[in-house]
């Protein structure tokens, strides 16, 4: 396979996971990346513009807004990380007893139909306010409201499964074992998970964003990038440095997982491809 | 070589991919004269369609490159601009294709896209194209056409798709109608509906006609003259009596031996191996590796394409 | 079709009742006593028990919602808390700013995101396509707040040309001040919904573009526009209404935070503000109204394939 044909296919995977371990690096090694102390209140230098000294400038407590931002990867990655480990599990496990019970799968699947009715916002908004703030609760919130995609997508590929398994072993008729029952089924049933796990990420961190900056899930002194543009808010018309800068950190994340989401799905379900 | 109505000269088409071209069709020169219908014969993946697509300029560059000469009543196809060529497709040249399940608009009904062809090549009115167009569909021996005209392709047989598909083509009495294996998805009764239908339109208009197909008993039966193709290359050209008489490529003879015939109690013939892809064609004479009175010579050289008596060609180094 | 509409109505009310009883639920489950809420702290017991008993607090759980269920299908959803009127006259009076916020940025995102899906379809692997898809994935990687923040610089601040803040009804000061007022938000909702219908219709169309009648239409000598137009997009609109139903249902949750940026008296609004009140009643009613909302534009969808493809029966 020539280089250009490599590339054509790849790229989309190749670029989005060099995004995405960039910021993962960024958030594991926050305290040698970060400049300041993003906690370190100094009421002196509020509100300065970006500088050699400060290079997203400060904000309104002249906390140093870029070791906010690369602290802020961290909670941002905690979290949605947390929530694909949650909602994965979670969604798995009903999936696979929807696909293969087909009562519960009706029961389980009318419930997941009620779920999405909700907008993410709200129906995280109303547990958060059940349950309180705090990360495993919104670790918790957010997994419920991605579930019902999961457990979707799940419960698809069990289904396709199932029908692939017989059709295999009428074909296979002894001479293969399970285990190349597995080489075939397992591949189709990982990619679409993976795919959804990609998606729902990138999904989540948005929705954190937008939960934190309405004030709700976190308490006020962690510097989720949610967090940091509800307090950039006010200072709108004066500093928009301290909205702009932020907010591209949210979108070089998201960006990284739509792309590879992308990518992924161009290269394990060619069916999808439109190319 | 009296007046050609189609010329096609060294016929040449590429298509790239990442940097790599494979050349699909290799040189094929051939006419069709007016009012004559020739069949296009090879088996699958021989470049028959992709022939048949460069004529009508249906190739999509940049990724296909088609170089050469095809000329239609003298005048070259290959230079006009797409405008000039857009008014050459539905009007000057029609085609039909293989599969009338799909080859319609399954959201338009029959009668919008029949009279399609009418409003834009002879600025018809919406009213005067659906008159015309329940003409074409009773002119295809479709019935109560006024109520077809109306109706969706998916509410139709196979078969009367077809006709509307001849119908749309030869509304505007094109000079040269190309056929991409029309009867190859219907049924054998059908088929033969088709077909009969086919030359009685021919008949009555006068239109040429290119039938593509890998099937020599259609041939036998619609054409006067054949065009044996294999591998993007003409192997074998001549009057389809004396072709199947005394067929003189081993690769026509080669087809017409795994012909099924009725009585012949023998094993059925295949010709040994498989066609090969674009991208490993052969050396010397494409055939070389299935034929059976293969040569050194064979190998390692391409034989010329060499006209004989009758108006027969044939690229062989038997001959 | 009528049966059809009856059919699908009746089939989605297991899931309102679902939703129901999960608000239900999960309402019941939030801390704190409302009676107290309305009473204030200093309340005394007698008090409190009155005031439950008034808001039909001292009954079993399941007892009070089936007597929700019950008035709510005579179209009475209670009293908000908060508000001290019926909770049916509190959503409607903030009904207005919110459906004419989505359906400006349901218009916006799909003049926008549809032609620009097509022109890159149809310039396909070039740089035109290539530049569409670009800006689109960048779109909906973007949080809409942000995007709404941005815009409000550029339109606000650094050019004063849009309001930022607030809302004029229409009865108030016409339908004109009103959009005034509700563009900066619509653009911020409408532009990411651009992006993602932008890419739906792209694929969308570079699968009907492979189809075999769209060979037969060029075939015929029709213009490139008009295969594109007339035979491709219509066969392509299945994929794109569906994208457009899931539109509607971001919208209207994404318009919480928008409301809530842009301050815009709308119902995303008012379910914030409800949430923070404990006003269950309200809450409840918001996000039934919200169910309600998506069955009816589930069902507006399944009428629009209809529409665009003749061969799609209703059994």
């Amino acid at each position: 396979m020539n280089i250009m044909k490599f590339w054509h296919n790849y790229k989309s995977v190749i670029i989005g996971g060099t995004m995405f371990a960039a910021i993962l690096l960024v958030a594991i090694f926050a305290p040698f990346i970060a400049t300041h102390d993003p906690a370190k209140i100094s009421m002196r230098n509020a509100l300065q513009r970006p500088s050699a000294e400060h290079l997203c400038g400060t904000d309104e407590f002249g906390r140093d807004v870029f070791s906010r931002i690369i602290y802020g990867a961290r909670i941002s990655l905690l979290i949605s990380m947390s929530v694909l480990l949650v909602c994965g599990l979670a969604g798995t496990v009903l999936g696979l007893v929807a696909g293969y019970y087909s009562l519960a799968d009706r029961l389980i699947m009318r419930v997941m139909d009620g779920l999405m009715a909700f907008p993410t916002v709200v129906l995280a908004l109303v547990i958060l306010t059940v349950m309180g703030s705090g990360v495993p609760n919104l670790v918790l919130a957010l997994s419920i409201a991605q579930l019902p995609r999961m457990v979707r997508t799940v419960r698809t590929t069990v289904i396709t499964a199932k029908q692939l398994e017989f059709s295999e072993a009428a074909r296979a008729m002894g001479a293969s074992s399970l285990r190349i029952m597995f080489k075939y089924i397992l591949p189709l049933c990982v990619s679409p998970l993976i795919i959804r796990l990609t998606l729902i990420m990138a999904l989540t961190v948005l929705s954190e964003a937008s939960l934190t900056f309405l004030g709700v899930g976190l308490p006020p002194d962690v510097p989720s990038w949610g967090t940091i543009l509800s307090e950039a808010r006010q200072h709108v018309s004066t500093s928009p440095y301290l909205i702009f800068l932020p907010g591209l950190a949210i979108v070089w994340s998201v960006l990284s997982l739509n792309v590879l989401g992308d990518g992924l799905r161009d290269v394990l379900d060619p069916k999808l491809n439109t190319n | 070589m009296s007046e050609n109505l189609l010329s096609v000269k060294d016929l040449t088409v590429e298509f790239k991919n990442f940097g790599e071209t494979t050349r699909i069709i290799n040189g094929i020169s051939f006419g069709i004269e007016k009012g004559e219908s020739v069949g296009i014969v090879g088996e699958s993946g021989c470049g028959k369609s992709i022939t048949a697509l460069s004529i009508m300029r249906l190739i999509s560059s940049p990724q296909g490159c088609v170089n050469g000469s095809i000329k239609l009543g003298g005048r070259e196809l290959l230079t006009l601009s797409e405008k000039e060529m857009r008014s050459v497709r539905g009007q000057d040249i029609s085609m039909i294709f293989q599969e009338p399940m799909t080859s319609l608009n399954p959201v338009m009904t029959i009668g919008k896209q029949l009279g399609e062809v009418f409003r834009f090549h002879q600025n018809l009115s919406p009213a005067q194209a659906h008159k015309r167009a329940i003409e074409a569909l009773r002119m295809v021996n479709i019935a109560l056409p006024e109520q077809r005209v109306n109706e969706y392709p998916h509410q139709l047989s196979g078969g009367m798709r077809q006709r509307v598909m001849i119908a749309m083509a030869l509304s505007c009495r094109p000079k040269l109608l190309i056929a991409d294996e029309p009867t190859t998805a219907l049924d054998v009764t059908i088929q033969a509906q088709i077909l009969e239908l086919m030359a009685k339109l021919r008949e009555e208009l006068g239109t040429s006609v290119m039938l593509i197909t890998h099937d020599l008993g259609v041939v036998s039966e619609v054409c006067s003259r054949a065009v044996i193709l294999y591998c993007g290359q003409v192997m074998e050209e001549a009057h389809v009596g004396p072709l199947f008489r005394e067929p003189l490529h081993p690769y026509t003879q080669g087809l017409l031996k795994s012909l099924p015939s009725i009585g012949r109690r023998e094993k059925l013939y295949v010709i040994r191996g498989t066609v090969p892809s674009p991208r490993d064609f052969p050396s010397g004479c494409v055939f070389h590796p299935r034929c059976e009175r293969a040569t050194e010579r064979c190998r390692e050289a391409v034989p010329e394409l060499k006209a004989l008596e009758g108006g027969r060609r044939v690229r062989c180094w038997l001959y | 079709m009528i049966n059809y509409i009856i059919r699908r109505l009746l089939a989605a009310i297991p899931t309102l009742l679902i939703v129901a009883l999960m608000i239900f639920v999960l309402i019941r489950m939030v801390p704190g006593n409302p009676a107290l809420v309305v009473l204030g702290d200093d309340a005394t017991e007698v008090e409190i028990a009155a005031m439950e008993r008034k808001m039909g607090l001292d009954q079993p759980a399941f007892v009070q919602f089936f007597k929700w269920i019950g008035t709510a299908l005579t179209g009475d959803l209670g009293d908000s808390i908060y508000y001290s009127q019926p909770v049916v006259k509190v959503i409607s009076a903030r009904l207005e700013p919110t459906l004419l916020l989505v359906t400006y940025a349901i218009i916006i995102g799909f003049v926008i995101g549809v032609p620009l899906g097509i022109i890159a379809a149809v310039h396909r692997n070039r740089l035109l396509d290539r530049l569409c898809m670009l800006i689109s994935i960048v779109g909906i990687s973007m949080p809409g707040f942000w995007l709404g923040l941005n815009l409000v610089i550029l339109f606000s601040v650094k050019t004063p040309l849009l309001p930022s803040v607030g809302y004029t009804m229409i009865r108030e000061a016409g339908l004109l001040s009103s959009l005034k007022y509700l563009t900066l938000p619509a653009f911020a909702l409408g532009l990411q919904r651009s992006a993602s219908l932008a890419r739906v219709t792209r694929s969308s169309m570079l699968d009907v573009l492979g189809d075999d009648y769209i060979r037969t239409a060029r075939s015929k000598g029709l213009t490139n526009n008009r295969v594109i137009v007339v035979h491709a997009l219509k066969n392509a609109m299945n994929l794109i209404v569906t994208q457009l139903g899931i539109s509607i249902a971001h919208l209207m949750g994404g318009s919480v935070v928008i409301e809530n940026l842009f301050n815009i008296p709308g119902i995303g609004q008012l379910a914030f503000d409800s949430i923070a009140r404990r006003d269950y009643p309200t809450i409840q009613g918001h996000i039934l109204f919200i169910a309600c909302v998506y069955v009816f534009v589930n069902l507006a969808v399944d009428l629009l394939y209809k529409f665009f493809d003749p061969r799609i029966e209703y059994n």
